[in-house]
């Protein structure tokens, strides 16, 4: 008689486990039909490499269906809003940087991530003194890195006139 | 003995003190994301011009051994590799921070550090011009299979899934494609905008794949970043010793991979950590635990990366080929301060050339109470910030590291993207490290392929031009091992009756 062979666990949910695949066989669809309109030299890597995602994502679909498998369900969790806010602050404050300048729009990311990560309410002795921590890391940054590594750090285009 | 006179020569008070700050400031710089020892090396080298030409070039030497190894500390304490080289270092050494280890792994990344820049050195003051040869004979074709024997390292890197980490690999490698051809001049996936052109900075896109994953992470829930001990152990040097003693045949082997990988121009020092990881994984008794904190991962990342400084100066100096990006501004400034690479530099000009060598010797050995004592304080600094001061302070480096590379706040948007696409990807089972191999192994790979199919095209012979030489059988052979070992090891295993059964994880 043969053995029944032993169900996968996901990393994250069962259907997660079918979709990524999917995800990769599409982005390689979209990767050779690019290639079209690239030279003979310059399409051939790029295409071997998507027919091999292409291969890699049909070969796990088989080995999941094949095997079967079934959601984790003891995964970590957290905070979902606080990751995205933190992913919202950051790209903020890289579009805004050519246009504040690196100081200001970096003082006020460092406040605003420096809310995002507090679990705990602040009390007026934690805040000033996570704020006077935050200005000298700020300045300390910027002075390495503009005034002695010579990196030129964005001025602002709202301050140049 | 006139060999002798002259790396003594090292020890004089002012090229002592200039090793000594020369470490010290590379320690610093190499441990902040972004800041390459390259990057290092560069900007400190208009500094050296006034100097005495051993002088100049001891605290340069210094300041790329100090940078190789601080990319240690953010690996090991944020997951963030501070320089490529230190890639690997963050497979073991982040999981032993996590545990309460992180001084341990410190401590470790040092002694390797020391042991592996030792072995370099020591290469390059007994094999230089011999090994130089070595690095001639390599051409595009192998070149490409070199690429390719680091790409088999997927099947070492990617836990659970092999498939999940072919199509990680294959992901990182389409990313490296992005942009202008290096060779025909394409413009590729760039979707017409202007941004893509410049293809993806591989640096970027290091820290956004391995640290902006652990940004998210940690605002997501209120506990500490790393586990702190009640009782403080100190710098645990004897358990440090104990370990290295223990793997003395790891760190010998990864030293060794190290000087060869960075004789071959272009290879680096990403390459040699991660084949040297790899190995040791291979030859260790206990392979399922590496990527979970086994010491043993960061004393063979941590020796390769560090053998790199003395094996890249060989091509350096006997050929004038730069072994590593480090040493191409070092050849710079040498070439400054009015010297020709070459045989006459051990003859001619052996005063200045072993009083060097001496220096990097010396530069590798301040390491060891340097690095631990900064290394004791990096990792107090890091258990100890609250986390609403950790988060945006490492959010600050990743920022500023990013737009320091280039001048652009383009690469910050996508170090940003590839950030959340690596967090997402992540949870969903799919490791960073074979993405960050293909990024990095997929223009030397190209290259190397279209180069040798160009060759073989116009001599008639493509297929014996890929497969004829010696160096590349032997390559091929070490890639087919490479992938089929792990699978022969399960199946010994399973013969040997330690198959465990159930339902098997597929998850970190």
């Amino acid at each position: 008689m043969m053995k029944a062979r032993p169900r996968m666990q996901a990393t994250c949910s069962a259907r997660s486990e079918f979709l990524l695949p999917l995800l990769f066989i599409a982005v390689s669809g979209l990767c050779i039909w690019q290639a079209r309109d690239m030279s003979q030299l310059g399409a051939i890597f790029p295409v071997t490499i998507a027919v091999v995602i292409l291969i890699a994502g049909v070969l796990r679909l088989g080995q999941l269906v094949m095997h079967g498998v079934h959601s984790n369900v003891g995964r970590e969790r957290g905070s979902t809003p606080r990751r995205v806010l933190l992913v919202l602050a950051m790209t903020a404050w890289a579009l805004i940087m050519p246009w504040a300048g690196f100081l200001l729009a970096g003082l006020a990311s460092f406040v605003t991530l420096m809310l995002i990560a507090q679990h705990e309410p602040w009390t007026p002795r934690r805040l000033l003194g996570h704020l006077i921590a935050g200005a000298v890391l700020v300045a300390g940054f910027y002075g390495l890195f503009a005034l002695l590594l010579n990196v030129p750090l964005p001025v602002g285009k709202w301050w140049m006139g | 003995m006139e060999i002798l006179s002259y790396t003594l020569g090292a020890l004089s008070p002012v090229n002592l003190g200039l090793a000594l700050l020369g470490v010290a400031s590379g320690i610093i710089i190499g441990a902040l994301p972004g800041l390459s020892a390259t990057m290092a090396v560069a900007v400190l080298v208009p500094v050296t011009f006034g100097m005495a030409p051993e002088s100049a070039l001891i605290m340069l030497g210094a300041i790329y051994t100090g940078a190789i190894y601080g990319g240690s500390y953010s690996a090991i304490l944020v997951n963030t590799p501070g320089t490529p080289s230190a890639i690997a270092t963050t497979f073991d050494g982040f999981p032993m921070a996590k545990r309460g280890d992180g001084d341990l792994a410190v401590t470790l990344s040092t002694l390797a550090s020391v042991a592996g820049g030792v072995v370099g050195v020591l290469a390059l003051l007994t094999l230089a011009p011999l090994l130089a040869q070595v690095a001639l004979s390599f051409g595009p074709v192998e070149y490409f299979w070199l690429a390719i024997f680091g790409l088999t390292l997927i099947s070492a890197l990617s836990e659970g899934s092999t498939l999940k980490g072919f199509m990680g690999a294959g992901f990182g490698l389409l990313l490296s494609t992005i942009g202008v051809a290096v060779v025909g001049g394409d413009t590729r996936y760039t979707f017409g905008s202007q941004v893509l052109l410049g293809g993806i900075e591989t640096v970027s896109a290091l820290i956004g794949l391995y640290c902006i994953p652990v940004l998210i992470d940690l605002v997501a829930t209120p506990e500490a970043h790393l586990k702190v001990d009640e009782e403080q152990r100190g710098i645990r040097l004897r358990e440090g010793l104990g370990h290295a003693w223990l793997g003395k045949l790891n760190l010998l082997r990864s030293a060794t991979i190290g000087t060869v990988v960075a004789i071959l121009p272009g290879a680096g020092g990403s390459i040699a950590s991660l084949v040297s990881y790899s190995e040791a994984r291979r030859a260790s008794r206990d392979a399922s635990s590496f990527g979970k904190g086994n010491p043993q991962g960061v004393l063979a990342t941590e020796s390769a990366n560090n053998a790199t400084v003395g094996g890249g100066f060989i091509p350096t100096l006997v050929l004038g080929i730069p072994g590593t990006p480090p040493d191409a501004v070092i050849l710079g400034a040498l070439l400054v301060q009015g010297f020709r690479t070459g045989p006459e530099l051990f003859t001619t000009n052996a005063s200045i050339t072993y009083t060097f060598i001496g220096g990097l010797f010396l530069a590798t050995c301040l390491l060891l109470p340097l690095g631990l004592l900064i290394g004791r304080y990096a990792f107090k600094s890091i258990i100890t910030i609250p986390k609403a001061l950790l988060v945006p302070t490492i959010a600050f480096m990743t920022v500023i590291g990013t737009y320091a590379i280039r001048n652009s706040v383009s690469d910050v948007v996508i170090m940003l993207t590839l950030g959340v696409v690596g967090w997402l990807l992540n949870r969903y089972g799919f490791r960073p490290s074979p993405i960050v191999l293909g990024l990095i192994l997929g223009p030397i790979a190209e290259q190397g392929f279209v180069q040798g199919f160009l060759m073989g095209r116009a001599s008639g012979a493509v297929v014996s031009t890929f497969f004829g030489g010696p160096i590349s059988l032997t390559i091929i052979a070490l890639s087919v091992l490479s992938v089929f070992y792990p699978m022969i090891k399960v199946r010994r295993a399973r013969r040997r009756g330690h198959d465990g059964g159930g339902s098997h994880q597929e998850v970190s």
